[in-house]
């Protein structure tokens, strides 16, 4: 208790250092934790832009289809499996798809595109597919119907920047076109919607028709009601082609899916691939490309559990199981190298934060050294003087971490539950890199921990020297200093 | 009854350039309940001489006995452990804890000896009422004057209950009140304790209390008298 009581008010004697010294380690806590949650949060997005809401955590595929992605390497469709999949823990929900390269031709333009059949219903549970069907488009002549009605000079600009752009959310609406008070919101949201309203529908399970990105929409000049044609090549050679009636546009926050994905319902993709072969009993069995699963635990153990849970229950050597990491290398790779960056600007911050650590502890001891020399005099041994001055440094790190943290919690809670929103050139950009334009923060989680650890760290090794001249103090020239 | 016994004692400094001879052979012995001055001039050797008694500083040659143990040979560990249970120092500029007040300061030293709190407690206002400044037990160094800090320092030096206390020039930063009133209490404490002081000094005044005066000059005993 002494010892302790030694140790905090010798942390006040230099305020004005202490203070310093402790406010370089808060801003690092607080800098370093902020940046990792920015950073962290930026990879949750992309992976549920690019896994959650597309791929699924979990793929199944055929053996061969990771090397050779041709449609013939397809593997069985079958509700006895879904089922299995379904059963087995930390598994939140499975979609079965055909997705295939076709071409894909409008009245004026044809693009390569990716047709994906899917169970609307299982997606819609599984990826909440319908909640991003266009419901806003804003076309030249519903802007100009709107600035009849009377709006202010900065939505009037706002409107002409996004002519002939799709919204589902009006969240995303109203923070494009500059809408940020309750009453701008109120007032020119229902004229906006009444103008520019789309009639998205939603798929059906048996639907003849498709639901096309917004930005493929776009590029093809087409609208609901229209038909866009489809040609490709199916199953083992066959001929794929067929008119689509378009019942929808989605808005994929992925801009480059958004520009080539085509949905359609799985039964109909499966006709249009010719993607069925006859089984020994003598009936259709229905091919796909893949089974996406999505989990409720992320983490890698949990995702590799899963996935030998789900080899095992579904017992199939014709069947590829994989984690997205595994499936999805460029996005892993992505990830990880950004990971690494962003772990060495930490790692660099805190080098400097150390060095500034280091500093003081130095000052510390030559300032104290006489005082040191007289508890060793009258009895102090020097391992318990090593515990005070390391008990100081713990009580600085310990009050600065803290408040860093502390700090750095409503920051991390507002980035989280309000990601900002980029829009403009920055979201272009972003856009470039297959990024949608929010800049979230990731929750609470082991990073904060880490930030613990590192200090700890920092501390362990900046006390060595104390700790060493402690030990090798000479009473008598420590009495002289 | 003999308490330091100091034979053929010898300190040489060597620094780069050149070789100083501190200490040159000095015998003495110091009984229980003594109140003695080593005086002499400035770099007479009286410092060192006293810093190598309280096992602050190594001889180069001779040996030093406290209650019959040669404090020459016990490692660095053992000898701050002597010291902390057989000498207590008062030191020319005072050398309190500044973070620690008066009471605390008095405390810690038992705190090291591992005793009680209460008992820690009791003799620490008991040893600051005993040097005056019981009404001060709470007041932190840099609110004390010189002298009061002295005087804390004395009480720190008896909390352990050392065999003896080693005082190096204890009056050298204080004006005349505050060194007639310290030399008073450690006298009283001298007489009606039988606590042995030893002071380095070459102030007139202690000189004229101490009741043995040993000379120092340059490293060597040149007078011991006792009145």
């Amino acid at each position: 208790m002494e010892y302790i009581k030694i140790a905090w008010r010798n942390i006040w004697r230099n305020k004005r250092r202490s203070i310093i010294t402790m406010s370089s380690i808060f801003f690092a806590a607080f800098l370093a934790i902020v940046m990792r949650s920015f950073q962290l949060g930026s990879y949750d997005a992309m992976i549920n832009t690019m896994i959650e809401k597309f791929s699924g955590y979990i793929q199944i595929e055929h053996p061969d289809f990771p090397e050779d992605k041709s449609i013939d390497n397809i593997i069985e469709y079958s509700e006895e499996i879904i089922q299995k999949i379904q059963s087995v823990e930390n598994v939140k929900g499975v979609v079965p798809r055909l997705s295939f390269f076709s071409y894909a031709y409008s009245d004026v333009q044809s693009k390569g595109v990716i047709l994906t059949g899917i169970d609307p219903e299982l997606e819609n549970d599984m990826t909440k597919f319908n909640e991003q069907t266009a419901s806003v488009k804003l076309t030249k002549e519903a802007i100009k119907r709107i600035k009849k009605d009377g709006v202010s000079d900065d939505l009037a600009k706002a409107l002409d920047e996004y002519e002939n752009k799709y919204y589902s959310n009006d969240d995303v609406l109203a923070f494009e076109l500059g809408l940020e008070d309750e009453e701008d919101i109120k007032k020119y949201l229902p004229v906006i919607k009444k103008h520019a309203g789309y009639n998205s529908k939603q798929l059906s399970k048996n639907d003849d028709g498709v639901l096309i990105g917004s930005r493929l929409a776009n590029y093809l000049k087409l609208n609901v009601g229209d038909s866009i044609v489809l040609m490709g090549l199916g199953y083992h050679g066959s001929n794929a082609a067929e008119i689509f009636p378009i019942r929808g546009v989605i808005i994929i926050p992925n801009p480059q899916l958004d520009g080539m994905m085509i949905y359609g319902a799985l039964h109909h993709v499966q006709e249009y691939f010719s993607a069925y072969e006859m089984s020994e009993n003598g009936k259709n069995k229905r091919l796909l490309s893949s089974y996406g699963i999505n989990l409720y635990n992320k983490d890698d153990e949990s995702i590799e559990k899963t996935r030998d849970d789900i080899i095992e229950i579904i017992g199939r050597d014709d069947m590829l199981v994989r984690g997205w990491k595994e499936a999805n290398k460029e996005l892993s790779n992505q990830i990880k190298s950004d990971d690494e960056g962003g772990k060495v600007m930490i790692g660099l911050l805190y080098v400097v934060i150390a060095f500034g650590v280091f500093g003081t502890v130095l000052m510390m001891i030559a300032e104290r050294k006489r005082e040191m020399g007289v508890m060793i005099a009258v009895g102090m041994k020097k391992f318990k003087l090593s515990i005070v001055i390391t008990l100081e440094m713990i009580f600085m790190s310990f009050l600065a971490l803290s408040a860093g943290i502390v700090a750095s919690i409503p920051i991390v809670a507002f980035g989280h539950l309000y990601p900002i929103r980029i829009k403009g050139e920055a979201a272009e950009m972003m856009a470039t890199y297959g990024m949608e334009p929010i800049l979230p923060f990731a929750w609470f989680d082991m990073y904060y921990l880490n930030q613990v650890f590192v200090v700890g760290v920092i501390l362990l090794v900046v006390m060595i020297y104390p700790v060493i001249s402690i030990m090798r103090i000479k009473v008598i020239d420590a009495l002289r200093a | 009854m003999k308490i330091i016994e100091v034979t053929n004692l010898h300190k040489i400094y060597n620094s780069s350039e050149v070789k100083v001879h501190a200490v040159r052979g000095i015998d003495l012995s110091f009984e229980q309940g003594e109140f003695t001055a080593v005086v002499g001039p400035s770099g007479s050797g009286k410092t060192t001489f006293l810093n190598m008694m309280g096992g602050l500083d190594n001889p180069t040659e001779g040996k030093i006995f406290i209650d019959g143990i040669n404090i020459g040979e016990l490692k660095s560990s053992k000898l701050t452990d002597f010291r902390m249970k057989n000498i207590g120092f008062v030191f020319q500029a005072y050398n309190l804890i500044p973070v620690l007040t008066a009471k605390e300061n008095v405390e810690f030293i038992m705190h090291l000896q591992g005793r009680s709190k209460n008992e820690r407690n009791e003799r620490a206002i008991s040893l600051l009422e005993q040097v005056g400044l019981g009404d001060r037990i709470n007041s932190r160094p840099n609110k004390l004057s010189g002298g009061q800090q002295q005087r804390v320092a004395v009480a720190r030096a008896l909390a352990s209950k050392p065999k003896f206390i080693l005082a190096d020039e204890p009056t050298a930063n204080l004006d005349s009140d505050s060194t007639a009133n310290l030399l008073d209490i450690m006298e009283n404490l001298n007489r009606e304790e039988n606590i042995t002081f030893i002071f380095s000094t070459h102030d007139a005044r202690v000189v004229k209390k101490a009741r043995r005066v040993v000379t120092i000059e340059d490293g060597k005993v040149v007078s011991d008298l006792t009145k």
